[in-house]
């Protein structure tokens, strides 16, 4: 796993939008800016996960935690150009199930957060 | 492909695009940028792109080294594309009315490319670097 590909996905993740809304011309307020940070770690999460590929294509978590980052981040694109905030609580919905996963193998003792 | 450089011209330019976003709005003010920069679309789309080949083709001809220095052919490749960037860097930073001709001349290290290609296809060679 390359962080570095990672932080270069989150950060293409947050360029785009920012590009968009300048080429437009409209002001960079609180939601927006709070959108392109979300839309950062969104990436950087599915640049991580992304890279996990080859080990764990075959388990159910894994592809909805894929499915639920690249979901999270639709939503964070969409909080921006609606300037809706409550976009970003959805967003949230992949991060819980994440954390879930993780806190789950923690108390299990399990050797990587997807479980099935 | 290499994934690693192609991401990271990408990265760098969009980076340079959102700085050009930038700049314009510092030389228009209240004025209407699309006005003033009529080919701002194209702009864009050209310091992305330009961008991402510069920097790809950049670190993939410096993945040769050091044997790679030792051709002539292949220094003024790197100069080009060196040069082309400058380029790009002055289209993001200061936007004008020159834009389009600033970005016909940024393609330079393409077309040496593509000749270079085409005289290695004609001549049979294995390697781009041919002098």
């Amino acid at each position: 796993m390359d962080p570095v590909l990672a932080l270069m996905a989150g950060s293409i993740a947050a360029l785009i939008p920012l590009l968009a809304v300048m080429y437009k011309g409209s002001d960079l307020d609180y939601a927006r800016a709070a959108g392109l940070i979300s839309s950062f770690a969104a990436g950087f999460v599915f640049g991580v996960l992304a890279q996990l590929w080859a080990q764990f294509y075959a388990r159910f978590t894994y592809l909805l935690a894929l499915g639920l980052m690249s979901a999270s981040l639709g939503y964070s694109w969409w909080g921006i150009y609606r300037r809706w905030w409550v976009a970003y609580l959805f967003a949230a919905a992949g991060w819980i199930y994440l954390i879930v996963l993780i806190a789950a193998a923690r108390a299990l003792g399990l050797p990587d957060p997807f479980l099935i | 492909m290499e994934l690693t450089p192609l991401l990271a011209g990408l990265v760098w330019g969009l980076a340079l695009s959102v700085a050009r976003q930038w700049a314009e709005q510092k030389a228009a003010g209240r004025a209407d940028r699309s006005e003033l920069f009529p080919d701002r679309d194209v702009v864009i789309a050209f310091i992305v792109l330009g961008t991402t080949a510069n920097v790809y083709s950049a670190l993939l001809i410096a993945s040769g080294a050091p044997q790679v220095y030792a051709r002539p052919s292949a220094l003024v490749a790197l100069a080009l594309v060196t040069a082309s960037q400058l380029l790009i860097f002055l289209m993001a930073l200061r936007p004008s009315r020159l834009d389009l001709d600033l970005a016909l001349a940024a393609s330079a290290p393409y077309v040496y490319l593509a000749a270079l290609w085409i005289a290695a296809q004609a001549l049979g060679a294995y390697t781009l670097w041919l002098f």
